[in-house]
């Protein structure tokens, strides 16, 4: 991750943050909504993208992709028609 | 000079982060929570923890081969291990583990991946409200660590997936095959 800095706030600083954005989201926090699937076992992910980087999952969002997955792509063009 | 966080340091501020996160998830969930089997639990006997050891040697017992995608937790544990910014939530009732979910924060910390959730393949008390729960959750590492967003990857089907969106402001994109909510 681009960042590796924690965040500087105190534990008390978070958990006002936190506490104030849940008086905001009230709504919709918990949905009543019953789950119209048999929940059991996998919902939702793969253990597969636990290897797949963010540019392989989203590469259309340049802004996830690390530095080296920056560099421009070198293509190699032998079609001896093109100058 | 600024000093550099160790990552000793860095490691034990993100476990403390976790921390704090499920205890506001925590807060807001409803004294009482439906169960799929319309059975009122109790708040006070749910707990939201992390992925530890112990819960690891459960999770590596659950289903046996009833588990219809069966793979090794604790490889997906030695995987996120290198990422200290990582979600992870373990869902209780009482003395059972319910549900199991971990994630990380995209390259640019603002959106959340939840990479994986899991519901206790025998059913358990919380059956129907796992991926609510995970959602809250998430929402509020999300929150903690600056995220604007989260993603909940790879919906397992149409149903799931249509519960997602039906929990209101929820939006699927069809390339990345994830659901996400802007925060």
């Amino acid at each position: 991750m681009a960042d590796k800095k924690p965040p500087e706030e105190t534990d008390a600083e978070i958990l006002e943050r936190l506490r104030k954005y849940a008086q905001e989201a009230k709504k919709g926090l918990f949905s009543e909504k019953d789950a119209d699937f048999e929940e059991r076992g996998l919902i939702s992910g793969s253990p597969d993208l636990c290897e797949k980087s963010d540019a392989e999952l989203f590469p259309d969002e340049p802004e996830e992709y690390k530095p080296s997955e920056r560099k421009p792509r070198i293509v190699i063009n032998n079609d001896p028609d093109k100058k | 000079m600024m000093q550099q966080a160790s990552y000793k340091g860095t490691w034990d501020r993100y476990e403390d982060i976790r921390n704090l996160a499920r205890q506001v998830a925590h807060e807001q969930l409803p004294g009482f929570i439906k169960n799929r089997h319309g059975h009122l639990i109790s708040k006070e006997a749910v707990a939201l923890s992390g992925l530890d050891h112990s819960v690891f040697r459960i999770l590596s017992k659950w289903g046996g081969e009833r588990r219809l995608a069966p793979w090794d937790w604790e490889d997906v544990r030695k995987k996120y291990k290198t990422h200290p910014k990582r979600f992870e939530l373990s869902v209780w009732h009482r003395q059972v583990l319910c549900g199991a979910s971990i994630g990380r924060p995209t390259w640019s910390g603002h959106k959340l991946r939840l990479d994986l959730i899991e519901a206790n393949p025998d059913g358990s008390p919380l059956e129907g409200k796992i991926a609510d729960i995970v959602i809250i959750a998430g929402r509020f590492y999300a929150k903690a660590i600056g995220a604007t967003q989260i993603r909940i990857m790879y919906p397992i089907n149409d149903k799931v997936k249509e519960h997602y969106l039906g929990l209101g402001g929820f939006s699927f994109d069809a390339k990345g095959n994830f659901c996400y909510q802007d925060l």
